[in-house]
């Protein structure tokens, strides 16, 4: 696998998040550092192992609460329009 | 009034034989902390509200009501979980202006019980990292040494007890957030089995591993904390749904005959020869107190720290995508479109080490890789559980260091992650298999404190406070105070 400028680009892509050109350097030295690290799992042998399945959880009953918090968090909306969190148009008009 | 080191115990002593009033109590922990805490960094805001709040205590015991568990105890919690109307910031700067709209269930037990937050410790920035410089803020010092880290990502939880300038505190444990800094700062730190306390209001970096516990300086505080935080949780499905044993009473039963295993794999390369020797020394006074001692195997320990730093930045990535800029917290708008707001907000809010994880974490679960990482890292997790759950039908206890090292100088690893993660090193196996686990002060190299890890089978937090409480009984580490 190559550790490549392409793949953190797309990984940044992927993660919706810009990188500074020096950040980018930086991680182009530090996160093929790390992978190579992590990629001694592979020699791990686990054909025997089945992933065993979550241990059940019991769900709480399905019953209407009342939610007293809606303008506490809508007041700390970065932008809004009445009752609603306010964002740009996703199709280009 | 001079302040002392107090426990729980003596606090209600304290408030029982009116030897001060609660509001002078917390005055004079709030007044004290304020000036420790200028060389120490260790809360990012106080809570001139705990006046008020102890006065409240003052007006119950005055109207004669029963004394509550942690009745006016100073505490202090770390800053990623929440507290209705306060902000919230996991010391990251995307959450700078965050305010709490609900608490923690954990959070809420605490003051239920009593205790009264004098403020929020610092932490690495989300929970990520092992000495506390992560955080957007500022870097906390060690209280034994200020040249050096408390460890993290608790590390404002531990200064802040290990100073005095609380009693008791909650840390969160994902890969040993709360045991690697109680080692650091000579306090004791335990994580609780996964399930075992809520983890509602708790902000997530990797759901199957986080667990919120107690920090304390003696094992019997901790116990008094834990019991009051654990249990069942509606809002949080991972709960156990039956409520824990109280364990105060079988704590102070004899370890005689307790079975305690010395796990050969975690004395291997990178622990210092002298922790070794700590805990050497320490198995040798479970000897002395009738415990018998063998060496257990765990042989994929070594493939641990590997396991977890894939696991933790797959979940941590996917936790932390709700921070978009949309809703709440930072918001970078320059009327460049949504996917703009996205990216840049998550650029400009975001620190290098968490930026780090996310990228690693998008890799191990993107096409292609999510089955040769994610997927291999599942499958050895698997591994180290069975070891462990194997290991404990043998043994009760597991006795090893907490840490390879002991404190490390500010600024030395900051510049190279995988370095960094090394300080994990011993603490992740418990998070992996779910076990609770805990740390106790266990003796010094060159004046900085060593801190001795106990794990035991899932669940089984009574035999763990049994082995500590025996170890705090015999030993007089954990009363040895920091100069600063």
């Amino acid at each position: 696998m190559d550790f490549n400028q392409a793949l953190i680009e797309k990984l940044a892509t992927l993660a919706r998040m810009d990188l500074p050109p020096e950040q980018e350097k930086d991680f182009l030295v530090q996160l093929p550092k790390i992978v190579d690290y992590v990629s001694q799992l592979g020699n791990v042998a686990t054909e025997p192992i089945v992933t065993e399945p979550p241990q059940a959880q019991s769900a709480r009953a399905d019953e209407a609460g009342s939610s007293q918090v809606k303008d506490e968090i809508l007041a700390q909306a970065p932008e809004r329009q009445e009752q609603f969190w306010r964002v740009p148009s996703v199709f280009s008009s | 009034m001079t302040l002392e080191p107090h426990t729980i115990a003596d606090i209600r002593t304290g408030l029982e034989r009116k030897t001060w009033s609660c509001r002078e109590l917390v005055n004079s922990y709030l007044d004290s902390a304020k000036i420790k805490d200028k060389s120490l960094a260790s809360f990012l805001r106080f809570r001139p509200a705990a006046l008020d709040e102890a006065a409240d205590v003052d007006a119950r015991i005055g109207r004669g009501e029963l004394l509550r568990p942690l009745e006016g105890v100073p505490v202090a919690v770390k800053d990623n979980m929440l507290l209705a109307g306060e902000t919230a910031t996991a010391a990251s700067k995307i959450l700078a202006n965050y305010n709490a709209v609900y608490t923690a269930t954990a959070v809420q037990k605490f003051r239920d019980a009593g205790a009264i937050i004098i403020g929020q410790t610092n932490l690495d920035e989300f929970a990520m990292g092992a000495s506390t410089e992560n955080s957007a803020y500022q870097p906390t010092r060690n209280p034994w040494d200020v040249g050096r880290v408390p460890g993290g990502s608790s590390g404002g939880s531990a200064a802040a007890v290990a100073s005095d300038q609380v009693v008791a505190a909650l840390g969160s444990d994902t890969g040993g957030s709360i045991r690697q800094p109680a080692g650091f700062c000579n306090v004791v730190g335990m994580k609780p089995t996964y399930g075992r306390v809520s983890r509602y209001g708790l902000i997530a970096l990797a759901s199957s591993l986080d667990q919120i516990g107690p920090l304390t300086r003696t094992v019997a505080d901790a116990q008094k904390v834990y019991q009051v935080i654990a249990g069942p949780d509606a809002c949080d499905p991972t709960t156990a749904p039956a409520a824990p044993d109280d364990v105060s009473e079988t704590m102070r039963q004899s370890i005689k005959d307790m079975r305690i295993g010395w796990p050969k794999e975690f004395f291997g390369a990178g622990v210092d020869p002298n922790v070794r020797a700590v805990v050497e020394a320490a198995a040798k006074v479970y000897e002395e107190l009738g415990a018998t001692l063998s060496e257990v195997s765990l042989p994929h320990t070594p493939q641990a720290l590997a396991t977890y730093y894939v696991i933790l930045p797959a979940e941590a990535s996917s936790n932390l995508a709700r921070f978009d800029g949309i809703r709440y917290g930072l918001s970078v708008r320059q009327n460049q479109g949504l996917d703009m707001i996205y990216r840049q907000t998550r650029a400009k809010g975001f620190g290098p080490e968490v930026k780090r994880r996310i990228m690693i974490g998008t890799f191990s679960l993107s096409s292609g890789y999510s089955d040769a990482y994610y997927g291999q890292a599942t499958r050895v997790r698997s591994l180290i559980r069975e070891e462990f759950d194997q290991v404990f039908d043998q043994v009760d206890i597991l006795l090893a260091p907490t840490s390879p090292t002991t404190a490390f100088p500010l600024g030395e690893k900051v510049d190279d992650p995988l370095t960094m993660y090394l300080a994990d090193l011993l603490t992740v196996p418990a998070n992996l298999a779910n076990i609770p686990a805990m740390s106790i002060p266990a003796g010094f190299i060159d004046g900085l404190p060593v801190g001795l890890q106990l794990m035991a089978r899932q669940w089984d937090e009574a035999r763990l406070f049994q082995a500590g409480y025996a170890y705090q009984q015999a030993t007089d580490w954990h009363t040895k105070l920091p100069p600063t």
